[in-house]
């Protein structure tokens, strides 16, 4: 086998390469449970202190827990390993002070008594003292007996760099929000707003209720006319009207569906938008329930139609910055 | 304003990848785990014992261990090597690394969730006989199923004119008289010392899967940056055989966990059916993070037969399935709602 040619070599290579493995999933797991770790996203130094995750920018509520268990049961599997080659080391050591040559014709003889009864193992173990043993299965017996003189080489440098990149995004702070690239709504597919009649105020109201609300005539009666509030992106560039953008997971980022609102002031109304320092920030809008049809079929998108007055001034009453929610995505 | 649209695509690149790789992390240290017990504690013997003699039937039977050991993409590759290792046949092992993403309660579950109420789905005021939770289940359930039982066929037949060239080193069988030797050697050891050698097995498993999850996640980002739902489910509309081999591409490339991918497929309101199980059937057997992964198990000749086989027949399934359903629909199938109250999916 080729590892018998240098077999000096590989074993400082096999310790090297384990210890560099269990740092980098040390690393990762450090990793995650710090994204799973809550802490104050706003409000600090008051009474009302919103905690966060910094997973949830990634993952849904409910994969959160996983990412705790993944990670502590990746600890569990490393103090283990730790443990285990801790020992190995050690055996390695006194192994080379007592007599070098000695371990490589161990290791050689295990390739032979596996294909030789069990007696003659019983005999291998007659001249080991009394730690061999465990180096025997440890270090290169058992299920490593192809793999770790197999893999060592292929444990090459560029597989710990593919390693580091979630470690050192992490520490990049990356990722810091959802989705930056979104784009508006195009409106010149739906029809036209007529006035809104008051309905009540609703507050409770969420983004995904109302995305629901614009499926059926019934719930779509229901909610026509409301004053709800919502919070979410701000995209567009145009002082009548914008995009309130959330996103809705089912899992991950990846699978993010976009939920769109479409926000449009008043027509009557001459107050305009200063959309240059709400763009792409989170808003929170305050306005009244419509649905809008699209021309060519039956489906709607939902419409808040902002209403200001003396005492609600259009910027900063009705659209007001807020920080992004300890929650981003919508579920 | 230009680098500034660069700058977000680009954290828009890290957002998905940070999500593939942390979804399928936990997965991922689970299935080494129970990989690296399986190694310490599954006798072979047992293995030999329990499968089925006849090619066919352990086959089968291998697509349908999904059923009882529940594993998702991710965390089945680790299993399925040590289930390798330990003499279970090639073709076995490749029917439950193929349907036991799929054919497994939790999976089946997600999709009859996703699909729940799609049937009463309208489009300009009519029924437009949407697949419902049921059907959907179903049809992607059979479809996974016939799939990776005749890719599995086609695999034993490549087995038995490569044998053993078509894996990896670190996926190799082990002979019998070695398996026994190390496992009687190993009831003998102490306790701590068993679970150091799973601890051993468990993370080198888990750091070599890691390092080709995260290749996998970057590819499945920087496609997924210049791709959007919108441009995908426009392009489909029109055309079937267009519509299934672009939703087939989208699963390559979007690379989502078996579990969520339902609810994605759900949200293309307009698609046909058919389309969707196509999407549904061949994500969880290729993608890009999936095909980094299986480089550590199979050679390359065997990872192309099977790629092949899988993206050929789910082409072939789905269009069939479509020719069957968008013509018994509407004959068998009334979906009793008002129209006018309809079209509410998820």
């Amino acid at each position: 086998m080729a590892h018998e040619h240098h077999h000096h070599g590989s074993k400082s290579e096999y310790i090297t390469e384990q210890v560099l493995s269990l740092s980098f999933a040390l690393a990762i797991a450090l990793v995650c449970v710090f994204l799973w770790f809550p802490y104050p996203v706003s409000g600090q130094g008051t009474d009302s202190v919103v905690y966060g995750r910094k997973l949830s920018i990634i993952l849904h509520p409910k994969f959160h827990v996983w990412v705790l268990v993944g990670a502590v049961a990746l600890l569990v599997m490393i103090a283990l390993r730790a443990i285990a080659l801790w020992r190995e080391i050690s055996i390695l050591k006194s192994d080379a002070k007592c007599d070098h040559d000695h371990h490589g014709e161990n290791c050689d003889h295990h390739h032979h008594h596996l294909e030789n009864d069990k007696s003659g193992q019983e005999n291998c173990h007659h001249h080991d003292h009394g730690q061999h043993h465990d180096h025997n299965h440890d270090g290169c017996g058992h299920d490593h007996s192809h793999e770790d003189c197999g893999h060592s080489h292929d444990m090459a440098p560029w597989r710990f760099m593919v390693l580091a990149l979630p470690v050192i995004l992490y520490f990049l702070n990356l990722p810091n929000e959802v989705f930056s690239n979104v784009k508006a709504v195009d409106l010149s597919q739906f029809g036209e707003v007529g006035a809104v009649a008051e309905k009540g105020v609703d507050f409770n109201v969420g983004f995904l209720q109302l995305e629901m609300a614009a499926m059926s005539q019934e719930s779509r009666n229901h909610y026509e006319g409301k004053t709800v509030r919502l919070v979410g992106k701000y995209v567009g560039e145009d002082e009548k009207r914008f995009s309130l953008i959330r996103f809705k997971i089912n899992c991950c980022a990846a699978d993010a569906v976009p939920l769109n609102s479409v926000i449009m002031v008043d027509p009557a109304s001459m107050e305009k938008i200063n959309w240059k320092g709400y763009r792409n920030k989170w808003v929170q809008v305050t306005g009244r329930v419509h649905f809008l049809k699209r021309k060519d079929n039956d489906q709607f998108i939902t419409a808040l139609i902002l209403y200001p007055d003396a005492e609600h001034k259009l910027n900063d009453d009705l659209i007001k910055v807020v920080p992004q929610d300890s929650n981003p995505y919508a579920n | 304003m230009d680098t500034n649209q660069a700058f977000d695509r680009i954290k828009d690149f890290f957002l998905i990848f940070t999500s593939i790789f942390y979804e399928a992390l936990p997965f991922i240290v689970l299935g080494s785990i129970v990989a690296g017990v399986l190694e310490e504690f599954l006798p072979q013997s047992l293995v030999a014992r329990i499968m089925p003699k006849s090619k066919f039937r352990a086959i089968a039977l291998g697509a349908v261990l999904g059923l009882i050991f529940p594993m998702c993409e991710c965390g089945i590759i680790p299993v399925m090597r040590r289930l390798l290792r330990k003499g279970l046949p090639l073709s076995s092992c490749t029917a439950y690394l193929l349907a036991g993403p799929v054919v497994n309660p939790v999976v089946l579950l997600s999709t009859f969730v996703a699909f729940d109420g799609m049937e009463n789905a309208t489009e300009s005021g009519k029924i437009s006989y949407q697949m419902g939770g049921w059907m959907m289940m179903l049809a992607r359930g059979l479809m996974a199923y016939v799939v990776s039982v005749v890719t599995s066929l086609v695999v034993e037949r490549l087995y038995q004119k490569h044998g053993n060239s078509l894996l990896k080193l670190t996926a190799l069988p082990q002979s019998k008289m070695e398996l026994e030797v190390l496992e009687e050697n190993g009831k003998k050891d102490a306790l701590l010392v068993r679970f150091g050698r799973i601890s051993q097995t468990a993370l080198h498993d888990f750091i070599d899967i890691t390092v080709f999850l995260t290749i996998g996640a970057l590819l499945a980002a920087f496609t997924r940056i210049w791709l959007t739902h919108d441009a995908i489910a426009e392009l489909s509309r029109s055309h079937i055989v267009l519509a299934v081999l672009l939703m087939m591409s989208l699963a390559v490339v979007l690379c989502l966990c078996s579990e969520a991918d339902a609810f994605v497929a759900a949200s293309f309101v307009t698609l046909r059916p058919a389309a969707k199980a196509a999407f549904l059937v061949l994500g969880p057997m290729l993608d890009l993070k999936l095909y980094m992964m299986y480089t550590r198990v199979f050679r390359p000749r065997l990872i192309w037969t099977i790629f092949i086989s899988v993206i050929i027949q789910v082409f072939i399934y789905s269009m069939l399935l479509h020719l069957a359903w968008e013509n018994l629909a509407p004959k068998y199938f009334h979906p009793k709602v008002d129209p006018v109250a309809s079209g509410l999916e998820k």
